[in-house]
């Protein structure tokens, strides 16, 4: 009994898992009414988390009243804490919207470019054509969330190569997908047209170089470009980046990407868009009219809406990128 | 929570009379009655006493028989340490003096000093361990820069999470998320836990190529 007097040891370690999680909350005044009462009584129960909690509440009062604490902080580091630099650990650096949307753009053209190149005979492929659409839609959606997320992935690691596993991803998901439908889509011309007109396949693989132009110019550069910047500014280079965007002439982009002005893609977008409207007119005053030439006509007026969404979309997102960039190097630059 | 055996067995003892036993209980509760009134906002020159009164009912409330086992002791206990400290309110606000601070307004408090190391011998109000201000400013200077500007944004400054979103355009919830994981990573680093952090910093990554470029 010679212990009777000491405080009980007990096990060092604690017994209730999920309350030692809350401590975190009720040190720092978060935790409900209902959590506080909970840790409370464990906190008289559990030896280990009494001693945390002591430490760890003494260590919240010193961060609320040492004001020499500020010192540790420079203005570039609250610039860099809420700027776009900090959202590179978000999914697909803080820009998971426009990597699902324009992916879904981008696997949409495939699938109603597929059933378009069958429109013409759709009462004899109807049963077969909208599953296959299906899966060409999923299957390129799938691809190409991948190929940005392996951007995402090997850029935020350092990788200078991103673009280059992503466009991989990118070129070999439709060409497995070309092949795919290759054995599927008719050897023999199905749309038809008043001059020469090609087979389904050499179609189909003339539609999809168009979808892979366009993403080589809108998606992938753009959405590496930023992903490697955001890189760049939590490495702090605020100043590089900021003559990068100003046009100095000596500054360099960023190791592995390409600096594409805004003002050269919307050209390219405008002259793009000119061209496709002068080649679909084309393309539709050539039809034969048939039962089916309403139904290909809308078909292909969808994937051009849908081609140039795509494009917008790209442009949008990247201007939107740019500008919160400025806003960043700015914010550092203008503190420092 | 299950109440421990050993606690039991303690319990047991001071319902059967023993002083030990009643002794012990208080070198093992009488800190964390303290402590419990130190969060809701007793003076810290009045928690001990505070914390005895808790100790001095617990016992009283024991050899009664009022403690039957039917929730945890750590839950039946904080009941009586929260009654004591309302007792201990009404006490004050009878004789007109001080009103509770809620702990976490404490940041409010004119008491923030420019350097809490060199104020604070002369500030009654803090009980400042020195090595633990030292720990504290290692602890942040080991934590990554964004997450040490969230956690003193808030808690040093005052800012609340709706203004820090507004200030931000990042949303609440993106706040509130970063803020959590700021207040974890402070407290595994505080308790020495070495926090493996999925990449090296971008600046180590970096290779000598681009960091030559920079200059």
């Amino acid at each position: 009994m010679s212990n009777d007097n000491q405080p009980l040891a007990r096990s060092r370690q604690c017994a209730a898992p999920e309350l030692s999680r809350l401590l975190t909350s009720f040190c720092f005044g978060r935790a409900s009414e209902s959590e506080q009462a909970r840790v409370r009584a464990h906190l008289l129960e559990c030896d280990v988390c009494w001693e945390e909690a002591q430490k760890l509440e003494s260590a919240t009062q010193v961060l609320r009243t040492d004001r020499s604490l500020m010192k540790s902080l420079t203005p570039r580091d609250i610039a860099t804490a809420f700027g776009i630099s900090s959202k590179l650990e978000l999914p697909f650096g803080g820009h998971l919207l426009h990597a699902l949307a324009a992916c879904g753009l981008y696997a949409a053209l495939y699938a109603v470019a597929l059933v378009a190149e069958v429109a013409y005979q759709f009462d004899r492929y109807s049963h077969s054509a909208i599953p296959a659409a299906v899966v060409a839609f999923f299957w390129i959606w799938g691809t190409s969330v991948a190929g940005l997320a392996a951007d995402w992935k090997l850029t935020e690691r350092g990788s200078a190569r991103g673009w280059l596993c992503s466009a991989a991803i990118f070129l070999i998901s439709a060409l497995i997908l070309f092949a795919g439908v290759s054995f599927y889509l008719p050897k023999t011309p199905v749309t038809e047209l008043t001059m020469q007109a090609m087979t389904a396949p050499a179609a189909y693989l003339k539609t999809i170089t168009y979808f892979l132009v366009l993403k080589a110019i809108f998606l992938l550069p753009t959405f590496h470009f930023a992903l490697a910047v955001q890189r760049e500014l939590q490495a702090g280079r605020h100043r590089m980046i900021l003559s990068l965007l100003a046009g100095d002439r000596l500054s360099v982009a960023p190791r592995g990407s390409l600096y594409i002005r805004i003002w050269f893609l919307i050209g390219l977008l405008v002259v793009m868009a000119g061209a496709a409207l002068f080649l679909h007119f084309n393309l539709v005053s050539h039809l034969r009219q048939a039962p089916y030439m309403n139904l290909f006509t809308n078909l292909i007026q969808t994937r051009l809406m849908l081609y140039f969404a795509l494009g917008v979309e790209c442009v949008a997102w990247y201007a939107r990128a740019l500008n919160e960039i400025k806003r960043e190097c700015l914010v550092s630059e203008s503190t420092t | 929570m299950p109440t421990h055996p050993d606690d039991l067995a303690l319990v047991e003892r001071i319902v059967g009379g023993d002083e030990e036993a009643a002794e012990a209980f208080g070198q093992q509760y009488q800190k964390r009655f303290a402590y419990l009134a130190r969060r809701a906002g007793v003076p810290w020159q009045d928690c001990e006493d505070v914390g005895q009164e808790v100790w001095l009912a617990a016992i009283g409330q024991m050899r009664r028989e009022k403690f039957r086992g039917e929730s945890g002791l750590g839950t039946w206990l904080d009941g009586i340490a929260q009654r004591k400290i309302a007792d201990y309110w009404r006490s004050r606000a009878r004789a007109g003096r001080f009103a509770p601070i809620a702990l976490q307004d404490q940041s409010d408090d004119a008491s923030a000093s420019e350097d809490i190391l060199e104020t604070a011998p002369h500030n009654l109000r803090s009980e400042v361990d020195y090595h633990l201000v030292l720990q504290v400013r290692e602890t942040l200077k080991r934590m990554p820069p964004p997450e040490r500007a969230l956690l003193l944004l808030k808690l040093l400054e005052g800012y609340t999470i709706e203004e820090i979103s507004r200030a931000t355009g990042l949303t609440v919830n993106q706040v509130g998320g970063r803020l959590f994981r700021a207040e974890e990573r402070f407290r595994r680093l505080l308790r020495g836990e070495t926090i493996s952090r999925r990449r090296a910093s971008p600046s180590r990554r970096l290779k000598k190529g681009d960091q030559a470029s920079e200059q």
